[in-house]
C-alpha cells in the first residue's frame, strides 16, 4: 500500500472526515475541533488506551454480545439489536 | 426495535434482486450486537436496481453518500466476491446479508496494521476475543496470509491469550 506524505490524507481518513463535518463548512469544524483539543489538553489530555485496558473493559460488553447473537450451523444466524 | 439504518437494510434485501452485503463499520455494529456504533453504513449493491429502490425509499444524494435523514449509505462496490453470511434481524423478520465475520475480521487488521487506525484495532480485537470458538479459523488464517496481516492477528492472539486464561480462573 502506498505511503502518504504529512499533507495527504487516506481515503478512509477523507470519508471518516466528511461525515463528521457533514452539514457544517469547513471553518465551523475546526472550530469545533480545536475547542475539544484544547478542552482535553486542559483536563490534562487523553491517552490512547491500552490493548490490555480494551481487554479488560470490554470483558463484561463481550458476554453481552454474545448473549445477542445466535448460531446454526457454524455461522452467526440471528442478532438481537434490541439489548443495546 | 433494531436500528432503523439495518432496517432499511433489510427492506433493500427483499425488495433488490441482487442483495446488497453489508461491510465495514455497520457490520462490526451488527456482529458486536451494538457494541460498535458506526453513523454510515457501506455496501456493496447494484447501483441500477439500488438507486431507484432508495429513491422509493426517501434517500437522497449527497456527494458519495445517499442520506435519509441521520442514515447515511456509501456504495462501495457491486460485487462483493468473499463470504458473505445471512442474518435475521430478531424481532423484525428482516434478513441481511453481511460481510463473513471472518473477512470483517481481516478487514479490521488490515486497517490495523497498513492505516494504523485504532479503533479497527479495537475492534479487531473485540471481535477475536468474542467469537474465538466459533471462526472458522482455518479460512481467517488463509485469508490473513492473502492479506498479509498474519503478523498482527498472532499480535492480537497473544494479548488475548492472558486476558482468556484470567478470566477462565475466575
Amino acid at each position: 500500500m502506498d505511503r502518504i506524505t504529512t499533507i495527504q490524507v487516506s481515503a478512509a481518513t477523507r470519508d471518516r472526515l466528511f461525515r463528521l463535518k457533514f452539514r457544517k463548512t469547513y471553518d465551523e469544524y475546526l472550530v469545533e475541533l480545536m475547542d475539544l483539543v484544547e478542552r482535553l489538553e486542559a483536563e490534562g489530555g487523553r491517552r490512547p488506551r491500552s490493548p490490555g485496558k480494551v481487554l479488560a473493559m470490554s470483558n463484561a460488553m463481550r458476554e453481552w454480545t454474545k448473549r445477542n447473537v445466535k448460531w446454526r450451523n457454524g455461522r452467526i444466524s440471528e442478532v438481537d439489536l434490541d439489548g443495546r | 426495535m433494531a436500528d432503523e439504518k439495518f432496517l432499511v437494510l433489510g427492506e433493500l434485501n427483499r425488495i433488490l434482486k441482487k442483495k446488497p452485503v453489508l461491510v465495514g463499520g455497520g457490520a462490526a455494529e451488527l456482529y458486536s450486537a451494538g457494541h460498535f456504533v458506526t453513523g454510515d453504513m457501506d455496501i456493496y449493491a447494484e447501483r441500477v436496481e439500488l438507486l431507484p429502490a432508495l429513491e422509493n425509499l426517501g434517500f437522497r444524494r449527497e456527494g458519495m453518500y445517499f442520506v435519509r435523514g441521520k442514515i447515511f449509505i456509501h456504495v462501495v462496490g457491486s460485487n462483493y466476491e468473499k463470504r458473505v453470511d445471512d442474518i435475521l434481524l430478531k424481532g423484525t423478520g428482516s434478513r441481511v446479508r453481511v460481510i463473513s465475520l471472518e473477512d470483517l475480521i481481516i478487514d479490521r487488521l488490515c486497517s490495523c496494521k497498513w492505516w494504523k487506525h485504532k479503533a479497527d484495532c479495537e475492534q479487531a480485537l473485540y471481535l477475536l476475543n468474542t467469537f474465538q470458538d466459533g471462526l472458522d479459523r482455518g479460512y481467517l488464517e488463509d485469508r490473513a496470509d492473502e492479506e498479509e496481516v498474519r503478523d498482527t492477528i498472532d499480535g492480537l492472539r497473544a494479548q488475548i491469550g492472558p486476558a482468556s486464561r484470567a478470566e477462565r480462573r475466575k
